[in-house]
């Protein structure tokens, strides 16, 4: 700060900028976030490229949607994901939020090098073998708080994947899981498409406060096991199939601890062809 | 500019804190005003204000700016306290969104200034721990940079690129996508 002390009231700005200390550099870098810096500022001069690279909490929050406005610049998918790569580096392991794309090996490269991620929202998740090595993955993310996955297409075999990341992170407060529907998959739903069933119990999950769940095949068997297991739960959404007109008064009395509660539903085809398209909030 | 109080008013007075320029400049303003910086209400809660403040990393004319901004901000938040008692819930949020929206005018209008003085702002803004300063600097900064080139940043900054050609060349390799 020194030469920004004295007598500079008059004297052309040239190169000032570049000797902006450190600290406030990285204040403007945060407003800037890591995409727009990658893009652009850290290539200006030596100083402002030295901060991008030796300042780890530049980096902790990667990949997260930016208002697209005019100022917007569109890179391919290989490039934005080769940027969020060396993100996560710089990061030196202090990465706390990240949204992204993946698959399934990129998954586990993530979670070695981002231990301590708080947020993780997967926009897509394609090309897994069967959702195991996403749980692999998960275990290690300790202190995860908000889980959100889209899977590109139906998990195949692998039919229990709530049951398998609650499992693999009790810790969770938001969880999300989005399945591709039939129509985004090109095929029929009476047919060749299967919902995600929710049946079965669910491990207790302690902090988790909203849980919303889409294209799944749910029972009410699968919602009374919900409820049970998530004492904090606030929101709820589950979207897919689900016969309201089972639900007995006991079930319906732990629905209206929820908050906010969205079962917008149509039941099974295979179930009750009459109540097709039947939605109905409770 | 350094207009003293009227001095019958003991009280007031009282209240009044002298700041001193880099170019020994005096300015007098409230405490409410002057301890919307951290560094200085520090000074005061140590007494060590009397016979003014020396602030010699602030020229004159950035801390008239800096002032301006400290008494507005100021009166915004003595009128919100004022206000939480004396209306009904509805008339307070209605006085509350006024005071914000009148708050941002005079914000996007106190950052109507040319990039030196943008500099000088944001350094005594860190210098007096000034957060809500900082704050509106950095984003200002941060605003004009969005979508631009490193050229146009150069450009616009007066940033001299003292990158070497080897350096420039190692930085091609590990950021390809810069250079699409």
């Amino acid at each position: 700060m020194s030469s920004s002390t004295h007598g500079y009231r008059h004297e052309p700005a040239t190169g000032r900028w570049a000797v902006l200390p450190r600290d406030l550099l990285v204040e403007v870098f945060l407003k800037l976030g890591p995409r727009e810096v990658m893009l652009g500022a850290e290539f200006a001069c030596r100083a402002w490229r030295c901060a991008a690279l030796e300042e780890p909490s530049l980096w902790r929050r990667v990949g997260r949607e930016q208002p697209i406005d005019k100022t917007w610049r569109w890179v391919s998918f290989a490039v934005e994901s080769a940027m969020s790569s060396a993100a996560v580096d710089r990061a030196a392991g202090q990465c706390e939020e990240f949204t992204g794309s993946f698959y399934d090996e990129e998954v586990i490269l993530l979670v070695q090098r981002a231990p301590f991620l708080k947020s993780l929202s997967v926009v897509h998740y394609s090309q897994y073998e069967s959702g195991a090595y996403l749980v692999v993955a998960l275990q290690k993310l300790t202190v995860l708080e908000d889980l959100q996955i889209y899977f590109e297409y139906g998990l195949g075999s692998y039919q229990d994947m709530l049951e398998s990341v609650c499992e693999a992170c009790p810790q969770l407060k938001k969880l999300v899981l989005n399945y591709a529907s039939a129509f985004q998959l090109g095929l029929d739903e009476d047919d060749e498409y299967r919902k995600e069933p929710i049946d079965g119990p669910i491990p207790v999950m302690r902090n988790l406060h909203t849980l919303e769940l889409d294209e799944c095949d749910l029972s009410c068997n699968g919602l009374n096991a919900i409820l049970d297991s998530c004492p904090l739960l606030q929101t709820l959404s589950i979207y897919g199939y689900f016969n309201q007109r089972e639900m007995g008064k006991e079930l319906r009395k732990k629905c209206a601890r929820v908050k906010n509660l969205n079962l917008l539903n149509r039941s099974s085809p295979n179930i009750d062809k009459h109540y097709d398209n039947y939605r109905d909030g409770i | 500019m350094a207009s003293a109080g009227s001095g019958d008013e003991k009280a007031a007075a009282a209240a009044m804190i002298t700041l001193i320029s880099s170019d020994n400049e005096k300015f007098e303003v409230t405490e409410a005003t002057a301890t919307l910086s951290q560094t200085i209400r520090h000074m005061i809660e140590d007494g060590c204000t009397d016979g003014g403040v020396p602030l010699p990393n602030v020229t004159s004319k950035i801390l008239a700016r800096v002032i301006e901004y400290c008494k507005k901000h100021a009166t915004a938040a003595a009128g919100e306290e004022g206000s939480s008692s004396s209306f009904s819930d509805a008339a307070f949020l209605e006085v509350d969104r006024a005071f914000l929206e009148e708050l941002e005018e005079f914000d996007d209008a106190f950052l109507e200034v040319d990039r030196a003085t943008l500099f000088d702002l944001i350094l005594a803004a860190n210098y007096l721990d000034i957060k809500g300063l900082l704050n509106l600097t950095c984003q200002k900064v941060a605003d004009s940079v969005k979508g631009k080139t490193p050229e146009q940043i150069r450009e616009m900054y007066n940033i001299v690129n003292d990158l070497t050609p080897e350096e420039e060349a190692e930085i091609r390799r590990e950021t390809q996508w810069a250079f699409e």
